[in-house]
């Protein structure tokens, strides 16, 4: 099993309850010689007011995981264990199918990558609906809406459809909308992925504060390096297991990060990690073209790292 | 409930909401499913139309018994003759207060302008079995003169006073039937007289329509004519007989069509619905993320089908009768008539193809794997 993640790295004056508590959790697709294992036996505890980054290469589990931690896909095995905030304890792997939506209400709060709200319904509706969905109707649906939009600052466009928001307001619709059923737990897939620098700051410090006033425990699953500046631990998932992880790179060519694990090519005199082969040749064939934060003389051999 | 407990209990109206965000695609898909159920409206109704006119004779004979040749179970497509014994015996039948003879039997006319089929009937002048209402002129008195139908005149030109060959006769046109569009060989009336002259079969008749003595029971004097060795049908017998043939004819093509329309618009509905549900997928996988069950879904699917069918079958009844009048205009023959069971059985059949067609994008979506909306990107 994967120890090292398995303890929250920050501290607190009085240990927080668990919110979130996997235990040896796989999934594998396929069978025989075409099974792929996409999470390798993974423990992981997540405490309440925690924000834990789960970042790795693509392909590496995250999403699987993600999806796995929100109850929308079933692992092959394992326990994930979900304490509500009146205390009672729900194993997620071993509830059965018809019980699920019901869980996924009461339970999680989901924050994606396109936002995901419905084109159809206004912003305050989207909350609603969500709100709906776990029997808050009518009047009371409504204001709970109005009052999330007023949480992220969103309360005078509550009338406006998707389509009328910019990208960072339909995000914080989003996280509004996974706030209305005031679930323990938040999972976010590549929340910042469709902003830009300065909004996707924004949303980080705004998921940061949900986790502190709430005492909510939120996963993120993203590559976006800003991220870590909010998170209480940063878990490093490749090859469908945790790894510890000393220090990251930043690929060149895509800006995403790259475990100090991986292979290191040398350029100009700096040591450079990319997330894939495709990056990698990408930078032989232009190295100008792309920013190098350190360091490094243009036009130099790129030599080493056979293993990408 | 109270309003303000009814307000407490509504839910975002998704179902709406999502029929709302693309007009255009909605009405076009309500029109698609108006037209096919239209078309299956209007092919029952001329069906039903067509039965109404097949059988127009047969509803107006006014009589209590129909006295025919031995083995005729249709007036007009078994011809035969009633011998002058018979007649008279009938006649002197107690319980038998009037014996009206008829003929009837099709003719082909030719016209200036070309050849026509016509059901002819032959009657006594003021007695049973002569035109039920006229719309202009008057019946045929003397054995030169006929009444034809109205929309039969209209279509061939013919007014009151023009002169038609029939069997070979010069007879002049002295009034226009109306309701008397027979399908296919609208009606043409002469007298009993002239049809037996043209014949040359005095004495004989075609059928003898029985008015019955106050009191006196048809099934009895039914039973006595046939013991005489008389044939006696009642004039329901002689309207399903009619009906039959007609039925033999037209109706296996007829019911053909209406099971072809009806399939077409099974197919229109599930298309329609089955093409969004695939533009909705990613929408209601956010859904079921979010929590929605398999059941809400459905509703959500069942919904938006049953708005759609029931717009559809809005825009079917204006089409229905744009489509009414225009046939009324152009085939004024072709009558289409909708019945309040006709209504009923549309409304059946548009239920049916919206539950046929709703079934699979509905099991679809209870199957919906909820992890699509984090897979799937705008």
């Amino acid at each position: 099993m994967n120890a090292p993640n398995d303890v929250p790295r920050h501290e607190r004056a009085a240990p927080a309850p668990s919110a979130v508590t996997v235990r040896g959790l796989t999934k594998a697709y396929g069978r025989g010689a075409t099974e792929v294992v996409a999470v390798r036996d993974v423990d992981l505890t997540i405490v309440s007011g925690e924000v834990v980054l789960v970042m790795g290469p693509s392909g590496s589990g995250k999403t699987t995981l993600l999806l796995m931690l929100g109850a929308l896909l079933r692992p092959t095995s394992g326990s994930i264990v979900v304490t509500g905030r009146d205390g009672t304890r729900v194993d997620v792997a071993a509830e059965p199918e018809k019980a699920l939506p019901a869980l996924r209400t009461r339970s999680f709060g989901f924050i994606f990558q396109d936002y995901a709200l419905l084109d159809a319904l206004t912003a305050a509706e989207n909350i609603a609906v969500a709100a709906n969905l776990a029997g808050t109707k009518g009047a009371a649906a409504r204001q709970r809406a109005l009052t999330l939009l007023e949480r992220v600052g969103l309360a005078h466009r509550a009338a406006a459809r998707p389509t009328e928001l910019s990208g960072g307001e339909q995000q914080r619709v989003a996280v509004a909308r996974a706030l209305a059923n005031d679930p323990p737990v938040l999972l976010a897939d590549e929340p910042t992925a469709n902003l830009d620098a300065s909004r996707g700051r924004d949303l980080a410090r705004l998921l940061r504060r949900l986790a502190d006033e709430d005492e909510r425990c939120i996963v993120i699953v993203s590559h976006d390096d800003r991220l870590r500046e909010v998170a209480d631990r940063v878990l490093w998932l490749e090859d469908g297991r945790f790894k510890t992880v000393t220090d990251l790179f930043i690929d060149p060519v895509c800006q995403m990060p790259v475990a100090a694990t991986g292979p290191a090519f040398e350029w100009a005199g700096r040591s450079l990690r990319f997330c894939s082969a495709g990056c990698r040749s990408e930078f032989i064939n232009d190295p100008g073209r792309f920013r190098i934060t350190t360091g490094g003389q243009p036009g130099a051999e790129i030599t080493g790292g056979a293993g990408l | 409930m109270s309003v303000r407990e009814r307000r407490s209990t509504v839910k975002v109206p998704v179902t709406r909401r999502l029929l709302a965000q693309r007009p255009v695609r909605t009405a076009a898909g309500a029109l698609g499913i108006g037209l096919a159920l239209m078309l299956m409206l209007l092919l029952s109704g001329l069906w039903e139309g067509v039965q109404q006119r097949i059988t127009a004779y047969e509803d107006h004979l006014g009589a209590d018994l129909v006295v025919v040749p031995s083995g005729t179970e249709n007036l007009f497509a078994d011809p035969g003759s009633v011998p002058a014994q018979a007649i008279a015996a009938v006649r002197r039948t107690r319980g038998v207060a009037a014996a009206d003879p008829i003929r009837t039997l099709y003719l082909i006319l030719d016209l200036s302008h070309g050849k026509a089929a016509v059901a002819a009937v032959a009657s006594v002048p003021g007695g049973r079995g002569g035109p039920w209402r006229m719309e202009t002129g008057r019946q045929p008195r003397t054995t030169d003169e006929v009444a034809v139908d109205a929309s039969f005149a209209d279509e061939h030109g013919v007014v009151v006073g023009d002169q038609l060959p029939v069997l070979g006769h010069r007879m002049r046109v002295v009034g226009l039937t109306a309701d008397s569009a027979v399908f296919m060989t609208p009606l043409l009336f002469t007298t009993e007289a002239a049809m037996s002259q043209m014949l040359r079969a005095p004495g004989s008749t075609g059928a003898l329509l029985l008015t019955l003595s106050p009191g006196a029971g048809p099934d009895r004097i039914s039973a006595t004519l046939r013991a005489r060795g008389l044939t006696v049908r009642t004039p329901a017998q002689l309207h399903t007989a009619a009906l039959d043939l007609a039925t033999r004819i037209y109706g296996s093509p007829v019911r053909l069509m209406v099971a072809v329309a009806f399939a077409a618009g099974t197919l229109i509905v599930a298309l329609v619905a089955h093409t969004r549900v695939s533009e909705q997928q990613r929408d209601l996988g956010v859904l079921k993320a979010l929590g929605a069950t398999p059941g809400r879904l459905r509703r959500i699917a069942l919904g938006e089908t049953a708005s759609l069918t029931l717009g559809g079958a809005g825009a079917a009844l204006l089409l229905l009768e744009v489509a009414r009048r225009v046939l009324a205009w152009s085939f004024p023959s072709f009558p289409v008539v909708v019945t309040p069971r006709t209504l009923v059985i549309a409304g059946a059949a548009a239920a049916a193809m919206a539950l046929l067609a709703a079934w699979l994008p509905a099991r679809r979506l209870a199957r919906l794997d909820p992890a699509t909306a984090f897979r799937s990107r705008r």
